[in-house]
């Protein structure tokens, strides 16, 4: 593999004297002129390789639609025979959406499409391979829906053609494991569709009997009129409301008054009260009022259903795992399927590739990547006859192992078996609005009674008319429509922000937290040594080889990150090695005397730029300065911000699967106080987190790996970092950009803030209630003043939620 | 004053043609991805612009007549479409299928030349375990 630098680091001293041209397919900066095709550079062979087969096909009007976000240069691994598990018939079953005769269709999930050009390319591979008959893409959901003629071309080809533009395809055992459903709006779509429809046409043939005075209208209009209104609500009360029931009976049945109660009865007293005057004549009903009613509802619940396609809030260790390896067997090496492998089985794992279980190794030289685990991306050797836990990915050769432990009871995917991960844990937490209706359909039916009792002895011909004129205006519409419209507009302002919750519910959950339970690695920390960089006249083979030798030595922080960043495993060994905490490190390599640390120390020169973000560690060789590395932060920016503003509201809490030698630095940013663990395995972390809501605190985990994963389940809520949203998270129920964790405090306030709007917006529903109640129990709710009453009570909800909610956040600058 | 009946009945037709054309944006999945077909609007016209621009000639004129064609064209683009001929161009349309053929084996070469495999550079298309 090529290593390229991203292209908006261009402070980069090489890049300035070197002046290295950009590559023309994906945009980074090149190594060099090596690689062209007439006056267009390319940083490595796949990005050429891609550019042909475009211009070649005439597509290069790829180029020109996105010219700011160029293509993805294809991985490249050397190994041909990536996809061969996808000649598998039960494989190629289980992946397909569709076969009949020789056309196959299938979906593919494409993390690395992200932009309009990618989106044409992607339509047009049937120009690259005519067997390929269509494609189609879903960019929300970044997938690419393709389908071909398998007797011109084969799924693993598809797959390959794919890749070799840049676009590979994820396909994980648990798109094989369990056929992807989703969750679709059309039912929801259609109920809406139908309630709007009737509720306009029933307004227009309400008004004649609201405008005309009594009498003036011909009795055949009304006649008329009143039964088309019927006729008209008859779908709208048995197709668009349905579900207001089923939901209502469903709480009842679990002894819950839920808020879908008092709407029912609403709805049953509006819809029955209604065909009742009409039947018997007395008036034009409330047929009007119930249609808009069901309408505004339902459009509340679509803005509440707001969901981020692309982003998968489910993903257990299935989703990072391949779905099958190479197994050696006696007659050679196949592809055997992940769920067949075995204790014993002989496995070969090629770069890049995850070891699916626990293994020991056997032969080869093995560099394992736990990133997916630990959130750490510095690679970690393995000698012969190491143990390598499950999720490490290997970099570098093809390696052979031995598995030791069935895929389920290894060490990373055992968490999965706890419990937590097969019962909800949600629903200890109702939200308010269930909360609130409880009391709100108790105190409705004490005044629905109250008042038909009292007209008992006064008027009983008025009796049922007061009382289901009272259960019609108490109908909690302003009330249902508070929560899903304040909740969805914040879900929305988080989304700008990218924060991506799972649901409404999250937020309401998040404003009730009270710990904050942090994982180390990965989440307060930044990660990677990818990120170092060395400024200044580019390093030798032989001096790299020196400076690795004594950065060895060390054991601070930052001696292990330049370690880590620097290629190569060849060191020497060092001769007068002194390391002054706080001020650098010496020592000769091979005669030669060396300094890494503070300006100060390496370079005798206190008075160097330093970049923000970062600290520099400066190298003199022989006595003379050389350069210095700029090595990221180790916590991310704004921790200690982050640290202030939370801390007063917080119990904060640090879980961290690394050893305690940070501990000290830890704590002078968290202070004295905060309880650290350090140590801690995956069920550790999930145990510690199930003891703090078992003493009764609500709990939001931050974690990013999948070791956090049963503690981001366990947890009310878990929110996991993602350096790149576009990557696989752990199972959790928000997913936050790495970039905006100093933005976290803000929107955490903001949660409780939009609770406090909800709450201000239940009073306004409650002063509406108290004026349609006067009018109801004194007899005198006339189809009018509920037709008036009740769109404006639930107007003014919406308005009211969705423009305070979008001022709060504008006020605390999250818009 | 009958005609009203009739005026009430009309509005009705024209107010479910409506539900019905609703109903049926919905069940062809309009509402399901809502940014997709904004960009590939986009792209439509482009594309065919393009089109307009190049291939009339294109096809109007004999090979020899292409290739300067091609030539200008390449130095007017900062993009280039340089080392190709038209023959290729039209094969976008899916007009000669023995010019697929040809491309074909020039895209294999390509993908050769990066170390990638496609079945169909090897085995001439077609995996006989999937038919």
């Amino acid at each position: 593999m090529i290593t390229t630098q991203p292209l908006n680091t261009k402070g980069n001293n090489a890049d300035k004297t070197r002046g290295a041209p950009v590559c023309f397919h994906c945009g980074d900066a090149c190594d060099g002129y090596d690689i062209a095709i007439g006056d267009k550079y390319f940083c490595c062979n796949g990005c050429k390789t891609v550019y042909e087969l475009l211009s070649d096909k005439d597509l290069c009007s790829y180029y020109s639609i996105d010219e700011k976000r160029r293509g993805k240069s294809p991985f490249d691994d050397g190994y041909s025979r990536r996809f061969d598990y996808l000649d598998d018939a039960t494989v190629i079953e289980q992946l397909l959406d569709f076969a009949d005769g020789d056309v196959r269709m299938a979906t593919f999930r494409v993390p690395s499409m992200h932009c309009s050009s990618c989106i044409w390319l992607l339509e047009r591979l049937g120009t690259l391979h005519p067997g390929v008959i269509a494609s189609r893409v879903h960019f929300p959901r970044k997938e690419v829906t393709v389908t071909w003629n398998a007797t011109q071309v084969s799924l693993r080809e598809v797959v390959s053609l794919l890749s070799s533009i840049g676009y590979e395809p994820f396909i994980s055992l648990q798109d094989v494991a369990e056929k992807r459903t989703r969750e679709s709006n059309r039912k929801l779509y259609y109920r809406i569709g139908v309630a709007g429809f009737a509720f306009g046409n029933i307004m227009l043939f309400s008004f004649p009997e609201y405008l005309a005075d009594e009498g003036t209208i011909d009795p055949a209009f009304q006649f008329v009129f009143r039964y088309l209104n019927v006729l008209l609500s008859l779908p709208v009360f048995f197709y668009s409301a349905t579900e207001y029931f089923s939901s209502a009976w469903a709480g009842l049945r679990q002894r819950h008054l839920n808020i879908d109660v008092p709407i029912s009865l609403g709805i049953l007293s509006l819809f029955g009260r209604s065909i009742f005057d009409i039947v018997t004549g007395i008036g034009p009903g409330y047929l009007d009022s119930f249609t808009g009613l069901i309408f505004f509802l339902l459009i509340g619940k679509i803005f509440q259903k707001k969901s981020y396609d692309a982003l998968s809030f489910d993903r257990d260790f299935r989703s990072y795992f391949p779905l099958s390896v190479a197994v050696r067997g006696d007659d050679g090496e196949h592809n055997v399927p992940l769920t067949n492998i075995a204790v014993g089985d002989r496995i070969i794992i090629r770069n890049q590739e995850l070891v699916p279980a626990d293994a020991v190794l056997l032969r080869g030289e093995a560099h394992i990547d736990y990133s997916f685990v630990t959130g750490e991306a510095d690679l970690i050797r393995k000698n012969s006859g190491d143990r390598i836990h499950a999720g490490g990915k290997q970099v570098g050769r093809a390696i052979e192992l031995e598995v030791i432990k069935n895929i389920e009871q290894s060490y990373l995917t055992r968490l999965w078996n706890n419990d937590v991960f097969t019962k909800d844990s949600q629903g200890s937490l109702r939200s308010t609005v269930d909360h609130i209706s409880k009391y709100f359909t108790i105190v409705v039916l004490v005044i629905a009674f109250g008042a038909a009792l009292f007209w008992y002895f006064h008027d009983p011909t008025l009796m049922t008319m007061v009382f289901t004129a009272v259960l019609i205006i108490a109908c909690p519409c302003a009330l249902a429509l508070t929560s899903p419209f304040a909740l969805g507009s914040a879900q929305r302002i988080f989304g700008n922000n990218d924060f991506f919750t799972k649901n409404t519910d999250t937020i309401e959950t998040l404003a009730r937290i009270d710990t904050i339970v942090f994982d180390k690695t990965g989440t307060l920390t930044q990660t990677g040594s990818s990120q170092v960089r060395w400024h200044g006249p580019a390093l030798q083979e032989e001096e790299r080889v020196m400076l690795k030798s004594l950065l060895r030595q060390s054991t601070h922080t930052l001696s292990r990150q330049v370690f880590a960043s620097l290629a190569g495993d060849r060191t020497h060994e060092v001769g007068e090695y002194r390391e002054v905490p706080g001020r650098g490190i010496e020592g000769r390599v091979q005669g030669v005397p060396l300094l890494i640390g503070s300006a100060e120390w390496a370079w005798r020169d206190g008075s160097t730029a330093i970049e923000a973000g970062s600290t520099a560690v400066y190298v003199s060789i022989s006595g003379v300065p050389r350069g210095h590395f700029s090595v990221p932060n180790l916590y991310r920016d704004g921790l200690r911000e982050l640290v202030t503003a939370l801390k007063p509201e917080y119990e904060l809490v640090i879980l961290s699967g690394d050893s305690d030698r940070e501990a000290a630095r830890l704590r002078t940013v968290f202070g004295e106080d905060v309880p650290m663990q350090f140590q801690q395995s995956p069920e550790d972390k999930l145990r510690y987190v199930q003891r703090l809501r078992e003493k009764g605190h609500k709990v939001l985990m931050v974690g990013d790996g999948l070791n956090d994963a049963g503690a981001l389940k366990a947890a009310d809520v878990g929110v996991s970092i993602s350096e790149n949203i576009n990557t696989f998270s752990p199972a959790c129920d928000g997913i936050l950009a790495a970039d905006r964790f100093s933005v976290f405090p803000r929107m955490l306030a903001f949660t409780r803030s939009s609770m406090r709007i909800i709450k201000a917006g239940f009073m306004i529903s409650f002063v509406y209630n108290v004026v349609g109640l006067s009018f109801a129990v004194s007899g005198l709710l006339s189809p009018l003043v509920a037709a008036i009453l009740m769109p404006i009570s639930s107007v003014t909800a919406i308005a009211f939620t969705t423009i305070s909610t979008r001022l709060t956040a504008r006020r605390r600058g999250l818009l | 004053m009958q005609v009203m009946f009739v005026l009430i009945g009309f509005s009705l037709l024209v107010a479910l043609t409506f539900l019905g054309i609703f109903i049926w944006a919905v069940r062809s999945g309009q509402f399901e991805d809502q940014y997709t077909p904004s960009v590939r609007a986009v792209f439509d016209d482009e594309w065919r612009a393009e089109n307009d621009e190049e291939k009339p000639p294109a096809r109007a004129d004999s090979d020899s007549g292409h290739a300067a064609d091609t030539v200008e064209h390449a130095q007017d683009e900062p993009h280039g479409r340089g080392n190709k001929n038209l023959a290729d161009r039209e094969d976008d349309t899916g007009t000669g299928s023995e010019k697929q053929e040809a491309s074909t084996q020039e895209r294999a070469k390509a993908i050769r030349r990066g170390n990638i495999e496609t079945g169909s550079a090897t085995d001439g298309g077609g995996n006989p375990d999937h038919a």
